[in-house]
């Protein structure tokens, strides 16, 4: 069993069989469920309606249930990656894992992948509402796997950048609290409200904005560019992690 | 099997570790003794891994600690001031981490973690959560998991902290078990627990070594050291009914250079010769003071040790 293996199975498990993380998950699990049935209720309110064309149900109503999972990652992906690192620090655990036969990135690596997994259970469980529907609607699934395969790198990124943030401090709450002000400034960052009076330098800002991919994504558009930004973003956020891992050992 | 050479540790503008050398030899048991921030776990944490030195080289079974940083940490047990354990988790799914961590292979694992939840007696609580666990099972569990890969060389930082006195017993059995077919250095300031481990002592004060020897060739340059040219002893006299008169009459002894009284015992410094030692006796009677007690006083380790540490700078050895 590779390091990053033995890592990521502890750390799912303690995700697991923590009563907290069980409890915010059935939270959400029921947050999910409350909020696309008035969703759907809206969605069949406007769709009665004679006059206009029929909403579409992707835009209307699949959209609607995502942003509303992206919304609630805000809150939940640091909650869950808040103590990956900086527990490690705190309860002295750090020692064990740095004088073992492992690197510090299969150390990086297996918490990312533990988080980033359980972030998909989560985007599994949102896609059971869309599955659900399938059975009593017919609708394009390209634009539907599209917005959740965008939904899944999104997550990605967002945990690797709170993992960046635990690792930072070793301080839970701090550590939440800045992973959480990380993916705030990440959404915001570019997003159509900034206009650089540069064309060149504002169409830069605009790359680097979430939103921008995040819409695309939407659409059912999965372009290159956004999946090597997102991933680049990933691997980023990783070596910083790491690098500040490894300050640990000339402090 | 361990040499450190040159070694030093800054942390910003402070010199924690200055120039340290020593060697350990295969199958040692070496205690590391010092006063609180004499730089014992910095050198623990070096030797571990944990930590790169500012300078020097830390070379551990031949191969350098900062080359092949993996391949050392495969032969190394550390157990840190505080046990590095998971609260979350069962003793026994943590023991089945950590062997996982070390790369222990399976059948191995298997019976490495029964051998040491039996030895440690951990039997009874492997599959409660380590949270509820109080400390000295705590601090069991964390000897545990140095144990568990079955190390050639075992770094132990204060490992009986928040043991109890049976328990304490129980790990120096365990440590007589794995003398000789483990390298074992054992850092702590208890000095009873050096006394009855370690063959050998390093002590170190202020990032310096100031001592390195077995336990009986330190504790005998010191008591010569302190008896002086002339080679005096030190008596303790405990009498039921001390007085001035008493004393006075042992002052007026030729062999007794001096005589003091403590709160309990008088202090008897005399000439080293057997039959002074049955005069003082013979003295103690005919004076009919109640003798309750009359011992020559031997120099132990603590008194090397507050020696050494105390006069910063001097150097035995």
């Amino acid at each position: 069993m590779s390091a990053i293996t033995v890592i990521f199975k502890k750390e799912v498990r303690g995700f697991f069989t923590s009563p907290w993380f069980l409890f915010i998950y059935s939270i959400f699990s029921l947050l999910l469920g409350v909020r696309f049935l008035i969703a759907l209720d809206q969605f069949i309110q406007t769709s009665m309606m004679p006059k206009g064309k029929p909403p579409n149900i992707h835009d209307a109503l699949f959209i609607q249930h995502l942003n509303w999972v992206y919304m609630m990652f805000l809150i939940l992906i640091p909650l869950m990656a808040m103590r990956l690192i900086s527990e490690e620090k705190k309860e002295r655990t750090m020692d064990l894992l740095l004088t073992s036969p492992i690197t510090t990135l299969e150390i990086v690596l297996g918490k990312f992948f533990s988080a980033w997994f359980v972030a998909t259970t989560m985007l599994v469980l949102a896609f059971l509402f869309p599955l659900a529907t399938s059975l009593v609607s017919d609708f394009d699934w390209g634009p539907l796997l599209g917005s959740y395969i965008g939904m899944i790198f999104l997550a990605g990124f967002n945990v690797a950048l709170c993992l960046m943030a635990s690792s930072i401090t070793s301080s839970t709450v701090m550590s939440g609290f800045l992973g959480f002000l990380f993916i705030l400034v990440a959404m915001i960052f570019g997003s159509s409200g900034i206009q650089a009076e540069n064309p060149m330098l504002s169409s830069m800002l605009e790359q680097l904005s979430l939103g921008i991919h995040l819409h695309d994504f939407f659409q059912g558009i999965v372009n290159l560019k956004s999946v090597v930004f997102l991933v680049s973003g990933i691997g980023f956020f990783c070596f910083v992690a790491h690098k500040l891992i490894e300050s640990l050992r000339f402090k | 099997m361990i040499r450190v050479q040159n070694v030093s540790k800054n942390y910003g503008q402070r010199q924690a570790i200055s120039n340290l050398n020593f060697e350990i030899q295969k199958g040692e048991i070496v205690g590391f003794l010092g006063p609180n921030g004499a730089g014992k776990t910095t050198t623990m944490k070096m030797l571990t891994g944990f930590m790169t030195p500012s300078q020097g080289k830390i070379e551990i079974c031949g191969l350098d600690i900062q080359k092949n940083p993996l391949e050392v940490k495969q032969k190394l047990g550390y157990l840190p001031e505080t046990p590095p354990v998971y609260f979350d988790m069962t003793v026994l799914n943590y023991l089945n981490f950590v062997a996982d961590l070390k790369k222990v292979p399976k059948v191995e694992k298997i019976k490495n973690i029964e051998s040491v939840l039996e030895s440690l007696k951990l039997a009874e609580v492997k599959n409660r959560l380590i949270q509820n666990l109080s400390k000295g099972f705590r601090q069991r569990v964390g000897i545990a998991q140095a144990l568990v890969s079955n190390p050639e060389i075992l770094i132990l930082d204060e490992p009986t902290v928040g043991l109890d006195p049976s328990q304490v017993a129980e790990f120096r059995e365990i440590l007589k078990k794995l003398k000789g077919s483990h390298t074992i250095i054992l850092s702590t300031h208890i000095l009873q627990e050096v006394q009855a481990s370690c063959e050998r002592v390093i002590i170190i004060n202020q990032g310096q070594i100031v001592a390195e020897n077995t336990i009986e060739a330190l504790t005998t340059m010191t008591s010569q050291a302190n008896a002086n040219k002339e080679s005096l002893i030190r008596i303790l006299l405990k009498v039921s009914r001390p007085s001035e008169a008493f004393k006075n009459a042992l002052n007026q002894e030729s062999y007794i250079r001096s005589v003091s009284l403590n709160s309990k015992f008088y202090e008897i410094m005399c000439e080293n010769k057997e039959e002074h030692f049955e005069s003082i006796v013979r003295k103690v009677l005919e004076q009919k003071v109640g003798l309750q007690e009359l011992k020559k006083d031997s120099f132990l380790l603590e008194d090397v040790f507050v020696k050494l540490t105390q006069n910063k700078m001097e150097t035995l050895n």
